[in-house]
């Protein structure tokens, strides 16, 4: 094919069974306009190197399996274009902050506990019974909460964030920005079932408005506003405010 | 289940100067010093005026010396960049501001924000200056009472 080109791409390599720290490897990769940097490691896999380790699923920014940092940035390797990248090297690195599992794994352990510290999942004041038929929403009621319901949890705003880099137990933006969405829904009782993550010292007071975290969110979530506004809302509850609303 | 051994990469002492976004936050954050040394600089000068004129007049010779006037140039930059940034993050922390149900943009905010600071910034001047326009001069003498400010 004639718009085939060919572009080099170093991936950190790390083998728990064998290595005592990380190295980079160098591949060239032929590719072709159409082809992402997850392509070209699909390449790596399938032509030049079957023990290359990386997560993917959807390749269409959906699942949010396939974050990593490229170039020193966090991406999704599905939604970047290898041809925007040329003519290279393209560096390609575990997303930061967290602990390598094998090459561009990253330990997702931790995220999963703090998503389960938020209670992903709406809290309803009284179980309905299915006879009631479907909850219903306003339209204003579902825009409350839409944009913080886009979460895919590819991790990219833990990669942004120094803070999560210097304390590995900071909730996160994307676990903060999951409990600002069940907050806000009109189905959920509120505030006062996931105060305690948000007031705890790990929660939103760790946060120092950094920033990038909205930067790099491919889903355009915005984790840094749904933060701080907790933060407002963890000042009321201290002072007693949260209570006189009910706990909303 | 066997425990999985990870590799921590040590977050690197330089991590703020790797991106952009992370050197403007720092220097964000850096213009608190500034901030502290300046209010050490006018608390100087109070003190200096409580000792009397000789004592005042010392502080003021200070200020015109070339190393005040640097360390007052790189202040001034600081709380420019501070006001704007503070203005830029503004609509994050706090809560989503609407105008007829349509979000505010941040560069609305900024703009509206930082001129409104720098107004207010050359009304107290011109005050303390004595050159406030007559008309405003004339509506301050009726709010603040003879013997206080101006
Ligand atoms: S592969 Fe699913 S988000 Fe990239």
């Amino acid at each position: 094919m004639t718009d085939t080109r060919t572009i080099r791409i170093e991936a950190l390599r790390f083998n728990p069974e064998t290595d005592s720290e990380p190295r980079l490897q160098r591949y060239e990769v032929p590719f072709t306009p159409d082809m992402s940097v997850l392509q070209g490691l699909q390449y790596i896999k399938d032509h030049l190197d079957g023990s290359l380790t990386f997560r993917w699923s959807c390749r269409m920014a959906v699942c949010g399996s396939c974050g990593m940092m490229i170039n020193g940035r966090p991406h999704l390797s599905c939604e970047t274009f290898l041809r925007d990248l040329y003519p290279g090297p393209v560096r390609v690195e575990p997303l930061d902050h967290f602990p390598v599992q094998r090459d561009l794994a990253i330990d997702q352990a931790g995220f999963l506990d703090k998503l389960a510290a938020i209670k992903p999942y709406i809290v309803s004041a009284k179980e309905r019974p299915l006879s009631e038929g479907p909850s219903r929403q306003t339209p204003a009621q579902l825009d409350a909460y839409y944009q913080y319901s886009q979460c895919i949890n590819c991790l990219l705003c833990y990669a942004a964030c120094p803070q999560f880099g210097l304390n590995p137990d900071f909730i996160g933006p994307a676990a903060l920005s999951l409990l600002h969405r069940y907050n806000l829904d009109s189905r959920d009782i509120g505030w006062s079932v996931r105060a305690d993550a948000a007031n705890a010292d790990v929660g939103v007071w760790e946060c120092t408005v950094v920033g990038y975290c909205s930067e790099v969110c491919p889903k355009g979530v915005d984790p840094m506003h749904a933060v701080n506004e907790n933060k407002v809302n963890s000042a009321l509850d201290y002072l007693g405010v949260k209570r006189l609303l009910g706990g909303r | 289940m066997a425990e999985v051994r990870t590799y921590r990469r040590p977050m690197p002492a330089d991590w703020w100067t790797r991106n952009p976004s992370y050197v403007v936050y720092m220097l964000r954050e850096a213009s608190a010093v500034f901030f502290f040394l300046y209010a050490l600089v006018l608390l100087w000068g109070l003190n200096a005026l409580s000792q009397g004129e000789a004592a005042f007049d010392g502080w003021r010779a200070l200020l015109a010396t070339p190393a005040m006037i640097a360390f007052h140039a790189v202040a001034a930059a600081f709380a420019l960049l501070h006001t704007v940034t503070w203005f830029m993050v503004l609509p994050k922390t706090a809560p989503t501001l609407r105008l007829g149900g349509r979000i505010v943009p941040v560069a609305a905010v900024v703009v509206v924000g930082v001129g409104a600071s720098a107004a207010i910034s050359a009304f107290i001047y011109a005050w303390v200056a004595g050159i406030l326009p007559p008309g405003l001069a004339e509506a301050v003498r009726n709010l603040v009472p003879p013997g206080g400010a101006s």
